[in-house]
C-alpha cells in the first residue's frame, strides 16, 4: 500500500505547516479540514451516481452534538465529542437510509434536500436549542486543556489535522476496497451489478452511512474550530457549497478533495474582504468553468494535461477513458 | 368551517402563485430534460422587471390602472424573446450530450451567478411595487375579505394553464413538441427542427417564468432572496406532480398550497415543513410523483 505510506511524511508535514503559520491560517484549514470531510461523504454518493444536496443534515447534526453534548453534559473532549458527532450523524443516516435508497438522481437529490431543509427549520423553531441565533460550541477542551490554553501549544489544529488525515486514509482504502469498487459499479450500472449478485441498495445504504458519519465527524471539528453552531448548517446553501467543493476536487482522489476544500477557504477569506457582495457570482462563475473544462475534477484535468503534454494526441486517438454513452 | 373555508381559499390562491412559478420549470424538464435550478432567479427577475417598469418607467397617473398590467407582461413577453434563445443556444445546447447532474450543476451555477447579479443590479433592499395590488379592489366571499388581485392570480393561472395544455395539445407546433418530449433522436430522423423546438420551449418556459414574477410582485416584497424560495417550492410542487407534466404542476400547486395555507392558519412556524412533508409522503407512495409518464428502464 505505496499511499499509506505516504501518510507518514505527509503527517509530518502537516503539523509542521501547523505550527509555523499564523493562526488566522491554522483555523482557515481547521475548517477546510473539517468540511473537507464532510465533502469525502458527499464523494462516497457520488461515486454510487447520486448527487446529495442535503449533506448540511449531517453537517448540522455533527456540529450541534458538540454544542449539546459539550454544553449539557461534563463530556468535552474534542475527540469523544467528534465521536459522538459521527454516530448521531451516522445513526441519523441510518434512520433515514431506508427512504433514501429507493430513489435516484434528482429525486434522490431532492428528497435529501428536503430532508435538510426539515432539519433547518426544525432547528429554527426550537428556541430550546437558540433558534434562529443558534448554540455556543465553546466547551471544548483538548487533552484537559481548554479552547485558548491549547492553542498556544496549537493543539486544536493538531488533533483536527489528525482526525481528518486518519479519516482520509480509512476513506481511501475503503474506495480501494472490493467495496469501494463495489459503489462504483453501483454508480455506472446499477441493473448489471444486481445481475451479478450484488444487492446495490445495499451498498448504497452503507456508503450513505459512511457519508453520514463523515458528515458529522466534519461538522463536529468545524463547530469545535468556531465554537458557534447555527441552523444555516442545515441549509441548503451549505449543501450546495460542499457539491461545489466535490465537483472542483473530483471523485478520484482524496486528496484533491482537501485541496479543493483548502481553495475554497482561502477564496472565500480574499473574496470577503475584496468584494464581499460579488461571492456567490465567483462561485458560480467557478463552477460553471469547473463543469465545462474540468468536469472530473481539478486532479484529473490536472492529469490529463500532463498526459497530452507527454504524448501528444494524434487524429482518431483516444485515451482510452472516454466511454460512449449508449442511446 | 370559517378556518376550513379560509384555507381552502388560500390554498387556491397560494397555489395558483406556486402554479405560475412551476409551470415553466416543468416545461423545460419536459422538453429540455434538464433540472433548471436557475428557474428561480429567472422569476425573481421577472419580480424585479415588472419592478422597474412600474415604478421607474411608467409615469405615476397610469400605474394603478390597467395599462401596469399590460406594461409588466409585455416586459415579461420581450425579455424572454430576447433572452431565451440566448440562454439555450448559448449555454444549455453544449452540455445535453453529457451527464444529467451536469446540467444540474450548470444551471446551478447560473442561479449563483444571477442572484449577485440581481444585488448588483438592484441593490440588496427589498423592493416594493403595490400600485398594481389594488387595481381590483376587495372581494368578500362568503363573508371572508380578499384582495381582488388574489383573484386575479388565480384567473391568470387557469388561463396559462389551460393555454398551455392548447398549445401543446391543439396546435402542429405544439404536437411537434410533445413528439420531441417523447423521443428527441427520433423527431430528428423525421425532419424535425429539434434545436428550434428546444429554444422555443425555453423561451416559452423563461416567458411564463417572468410572467410568474412579474404578476406575483404586487403580492410580496421583491428582495434578495427570492429566487432561492421559489425554486425550493418549485421543486417540491413538480416532484409532487411529475416532472415534465403541466397537470401534474397544476395538481402538485394546489397541494402545497392548500398545505401551506393549512399549515399558516394552524401552526406558522411549521410551513416549510409542512410542505416538504407533503413531498416525502407523496414520493413514498408514487416514486416518480403523481402524474410521471411511465418510462422504460435503460439497461
Amino acid at each position: 500500500m505505496p499511499f499509506i505510506l505516504s501518510a507518514i511524511p505527509l503527517a509530518a508535514f502537516a503539523v509542521t505547516a501547523v505550527w509555523l503559520l499564523p493562526g488566522w491560517a491554522t483555523v482557515l484549514i481547521q475548517v477546510a479540514l473539517g468540511k473537507g470531510l464532510v465533502v469525502l461523504g458527499l464523494v462516497a454518493l457520488l461515486r454510487c451516481g447520486l448527487l446529495s444536496f442535503g449533506h448540511g443534515l449531517f453537517y448540522a447534526t455533527g456540529a450541534y452534538t458538540v454544542a449539546l453534548v459539550g454544553g449539557t453534559t461534563g463530556i468535552t473532549d474534542a475527540l469523544v465529542l467528534t465521536l459522538c458527532g459521527a454516530v448521531s450523524a451516522g445513526l441519523i443516516a441510518a434512520g433515514v437510509g431506508p427512504l433514501l435508497v429507493r430513489y435516484r438522481g434528482i429525486f434522490f437529490a431532492m428528497l435529501s434536500l428536503a430532508l435538510s431543509m426539515i432539519a433547518h427549520s426544525l432547528l429554527m423553531q426550537t428556541p430550546e436549542i437558540g433558534g434562529s441565533d443558534g448554540l455556543s460550541a465553546n466547551a471544548v477542551t483538548y487533552f484537559g486543556l481548554a479552547k485558548d490554553r491549547a492553542s498556544i501549544y496549537e493543539l486544536p489544529s493538531i488533533v483536527t489535522v489528525v482526525v481528518a488525515a486518519t479519516l482520509a486514509f480509512a476513506i481511501a482504502y475503503l474506495f480501494r476496497s472490493r467495496f469501494g469498487l463495489t459503489s462504483r459499479a453501483s454508480g455506472e450500472n446499477e441493473l448489471r451489478l444486481e445481475y451479478l449478485g450484488v444487492s446495490a441498495k445495499r451498498v448504497i445504504y452503507r456508503n450513505l452511512i459512511a457519508s453520514g458519519a463523515l458528515g458529522g465527524a466534519g461538522g463536529a471539528l468545524v463547530a469545535a474550530t468556531i465554537g458557534h453552531v447555527s441552523p444555516d448548517y442545515a441549509y441548503w446553501t451549505t449543501s450546495g457549497e460542499f457539491i461545489f467543493i466535490a465537483i472542483v476536487g473530483g471523485t478520484s482522489s482524496v486528496g484533491a478533495i482537501f485541496l479543493a476544500s483548502v481553495l475554497l477557504e482561502l477564496a472565500r477569506s480574499v473574496a470577503m474582504q475584496a468584494a464581499p457582495h460579488t461571492w456567490q457570482m465567483t462561485l458560480g462563475i467557478f463552477l460553471f468553468l469547473t463543469i465545462v473544462f474540468a468536469p472530473n475534477g481539478l486532479g484529473d484535468a490536472v492529469r490529463r494535461l500532463a498526459r497530452n503534454l507527454r504524448a501528444p494526441r494524434r487524429i482518431g486517438q483516444t485515451d482510452g477513458n472516454e466511454y460512449g454513452r449508449s442511446t | 368551517m370559517d378556518v376550513c373555508l379560509g384555507i381552502l381559499i388560500d390554498g387556491l390562491i397560494h397555489g395558483s402563485r406556486l402554479f405560475l412559478a412551476a409551470v415553466g420549470f416543468t416545461l423545460t424538464f419536459g422538453v429540455l430534460k434538464i433540472v433548471n435550478v436557475a428557474h428561480g432567479s429567472f422569476f425573481a427577475l421577472g419580480a424585479y422587471f415588472a419592478a422597474t417598469v412600474v415604478t421607474g418607467v411608467l409615469p405615476e397617473a397610469y400605474r394603478g390602472g390597467a395599462l401596469s398590467l399590460v406594461a409588466i407582461a409585455g416586459a415579461a413577453l420581450a425579455a424572454a424573446v430576447l433572452l431565451g434563445p440566448l440562454v439555450e443556444r448559448g449555454v444549455f445546447q453544449w452540455f445535453y450530450k453529457g451527464n444529467e447532474l451536469n446540467t444540474l450543476l450548470v444551471t446551478y451555477a447560473i442561479f449563483m451567478i444571477l442572484e449577485d447579479l440581481i444585488k448588483l443590479v438592484w441593490g440588496a433592499t427589498p423592493l416594493y411595487v403595490t400600485e398594481p395590488y389594488e387595481i381590483f379592489g376587495t372581494v368578500h366571499v362568503f363573508g371572508l375579505g380578499y384582495v381582488g388581485y388574489d383573484f386575479f392570480m388565480v384567473a391568470l393561472a387557469v388561463g396559462v394553464g389551460l393555454a398551455v395544455w392548447f398549445a401543446l395539445n391543439r396546435t402542429n407546433a405544439g404536437k411537434i413538441t410533445l413528439a420531441v418530449i417523447h423521443n428527441a433522436e427520433i423527431s430528428r430522423c423525421m425532419g424535425v427542427k429539434v434545436g428550434a423546438v428546444f429554444a422555443a420551449a425555453f423561451t416559452v418556459s423563461l416567458f411564463l417564468a417572468f410572467l410568474g414574477g412579474a404578476f406575483t410582485a404586487p403580492m410580496i416584497s421583491v428582495g434578495a432572496g427570492l429566487g432561492a424560495d421559489v425554486i425550493l417550492l418549485s421543486f417540491a410542487v413538480v416532484i409532487i406532480g411529475g416532472l415534465g407534466s403541466i397537470e401534474g404542476a397544476a395538481i402538485g400547486a394546489l397541494l402545497v398550497g392548500i398545505a401551506t395555507a393549512a399549515a399558516v392558519n394552524v401552526a406558522p412556524q411549521l410551513q416549510l415543513f409542512c410542505v416538504y412533508a407533503v413531498m416525502t409522503l407523496v414520493l413514498i407512495v408514487r416514486p416518480s410523483g403523481l402524474m410521471a409518464a411511465a418510462s422504460a428502464r435503460q439497461i
